[in-house]
């Protein structure tokens, strides 16, 4: 079987929900009931075959051309299977996730991974503001599952995250870390202002070692811990190249935070190693 | 049947199902792992007086330990479930957590799980840090040396305990060196442990005792100083009887380690060994009966 391609063009202007888009929501569904499948776009719906050129059968591959930042929920919730999209997309790619992998080569806008459950999210370019962070009105951020970002990210990247993996390689915004709970974050590149303000548990990993650190984590030494090759091990499953990256943290520098709130949270960074 | 002059007694030996996990120690480097594991599994010959039998199964290399350090498996044996939990948190809590730059991870991956780290992480005093990496959840306790790290549980399965063969000698040199030939041999295989000093076990013992308070006493039928004054087991020209005792995860491995043990004991020229048998109860108590010479074929 080859796999489900769905060809945007020519969207009407509005936000549209292509939640229905993914393996999930599609497996159960005909050919004939796919083409049927109501797309809503502003305040109307539309048949998807009045909006993209439809073709294959594979239900548990995906592919999604032609979308737009206008683009919203897409693999919001999913369970299995895999999404591929290869343009921009909205807010909320992968919220709600619980399984399967999704990967974007363009950018993405806000709350990517929002209240993630579980699977992993690829995203080539640029995420918004609140990479896995909590869906509105939650109180907590992703609980499961990695989202690796190979750009750049906005403000609140982990805001009250609960678990799971977040790597950005680029530089995140503001206020990263907000109020983590737990988890694990590497950035990549250089974080914005207030990084882990009142993160109560949880890891971040910056591997420049020249990132400007809050002046609520108190530095506490440099030490080999023993948790440093499970953690590869488990970036690993994610990403090869970060998980070579982790093995440079064999040695860190260790800061304790947030003090402001009695957290429990660390800063690593790595520590070169002679020769 | 007879091994290189060796007589093998048409009998068997009789086990008992126990319940079994496997736990990893590693350290900085084999020296540290290894104190931490032979203190964890010191005072642990048999269930009779000691809560547990323990064991170390084999040295591990970095490549084969979740923390890429040099590490050892060891096996613990119990009764009963409960009794493991309490084995665990005492031996893991007073002989690894101890042990300078330690480390302890769940070594099997089935069967009910048990509190590894879940208990001893509160050591940390509120410090203590967890980090879950997939499915598995590890606690990071501080302690004067950095960290303890401890995964949050292990598993115990069903496993069998008892499994045993006695090498018969002309004196106590020729049992001892024959003793010492086959602990070598068994040590190579996986998923067993003789959990007795060295290997081995010089006071075999019977069910009761005269006595009763003591639920098992010396086994008089293979003391050979008692050879003309009790109805002894023992020919006039066994001089000294010693006992192999084994605990495995199955009876595969038992019956591996058993083959081993015994074409080891009974190699070479002028060994001085003279029969094999095996400790049984009659067949009535133990569900698990290891023919010695069906193994042997």
């Amino acid at each position: 079987m080859s796999a489900l391609c769905i060809a945007l063009s020519d969207l009407p202007v509005g936000v549209a929900d292509l939640s229905p888009l993914q393996p999930t929501g599609l497996a159960e569904k005909s050919p004939e009931q796919i083409r049927r499948t109501r797309i809503q776009i502003g305040s109307k719906s539309y048949p998807l075959q009045r909006l993209a050129e439809i073709s294959g059968e594979d239900t548990s591959d995906i592919r999604i051309s032609g979308t737009n930042v206008r683009c919203t929920n897409i693999g919001r919730g999913m369970a299995s299977g895999r999404l591929t999209v290869d343009a921009d997309v909205g807010d909320f790619l992968g919220a709600e996730m619980s399984g399967g992998e999704i990967i974007v080569a363009g950018n993405a806008a806000n709350n990517l991974g929002s209240g993630m459950r579980g699977g992993v999210i690829r995203l080539d370019g640029d995420a918004g503001d609140c990479v896995g962070g909590p869906l509105p009105g939650a109180t907590k951020g992703m609980n499961e599952g990695a989202i690796l970002v190979h750009g750049n990210a906005g403000a609140t990247v982990g805001q009250r995250m609960r678990r799971g993996l977040i790597i950005v390689d680029g530089d995140v915004g503001d206020n990263c870390a907000d109020r983590m709970i737990a988890g694990t974050i590497l950035v990549g590149g250089t974080p914005g202002r207030e990084l882990g303000a009142g993160m109560r548990r949880g890891t971040i990993l910056l591997p420049r070692s020249d990132a400007r650190l809050p002046k609520h984590f108190a530095p506490c030494g440099e030490f080999e811990l023993a948790m440093i090759p499970l953690l590869a091990d488990w970036f690993g499953q994610v990403s090869t190249r970060h998980q070579r990256l982790i093995k440079r943290f064999s040695r860190a520098a260790r800061y304790a935070g947030d003090l402001t709130y009695g957290g429990n949270g660390e800063i690593l960074i790595p520590v070169t190693q002679p020769g | 049947m007879k091994i290189n002059g060796v007589s093998i007694d048409n009998t068997f030996a009789e086990a008992f199902p126990m319940k079994a996990t496997r736990l990893i120690v590693t350290a900085y480097n084999e020296t540290w792992a290894d104190h931490a594991a032979r203190a964890m599994t010191g005072f642990a010959t048999s269930v009779i007086a000691c809560g547990c039998e323990a064991g170390i199964e084999r040295r591990l290399k970095p490549s084969e330990t979740p923390d890429r350090r040099p590490g050892v498996s060891v096996l613990l044996f119990t009764m009963s479930r409960k009794e493991m939990e309490k084995q665990i948190q005492n031996r893991v809590g007073q002989c690894v957590l101890t042990s300078p730059t330690s480390a302890c991870f769940s070594g099997l991956h089935e069967g009910t799980p048990v509190p590894l780290g879940k208990n001893l992480r509160f050591f940390g005093d509120g410090h203590q840090i967890s980090k879950k990496f997939g499915d598995k959840r590890y606690w990071r306790v501080p302690v004067m040396d950095g960290e303890f790290l401890c995964e949050e549980t292990t598993h115990v399965g069903n496993a069998i305990g008892g499994g045993n063969f006695l090498i018969l000698a002309r004196d106590q040199q020729s049992a001892l060196a024959a003793s010492e030939r086959a602990i070598v041999a068994m040590k190579k295989v996986r998923g067993v442990i003789m959990p007795f000093p060295g290997g081995v076990v010089r006071s075999g013992s019977k069910v009761g005792s005269k006595y009763k308070a003591l639920p098992a006493s010396t086994n008089h039928l293979f003391c050979p100083t008692l050879k003309g004054a009790v109805d002894s087991e023992l020919s006039a020209d066994v001089g000294a009887v010693l006992e192999i005792v084994i605990d495995g995860l199955d009876t595969e491995s038992i019956d591996e380690a058993t083959r081993v043990g015994i074409r080891a004991a009974c190699r070479g020229r002028n060994h001085g060994v003279l029969r094999i048998s095996a400790g049984n109860y009659g067949g009535n108590l133990g569900p698990y009966h290891f023919k010695l010479r069906p193994i042997l074929k």
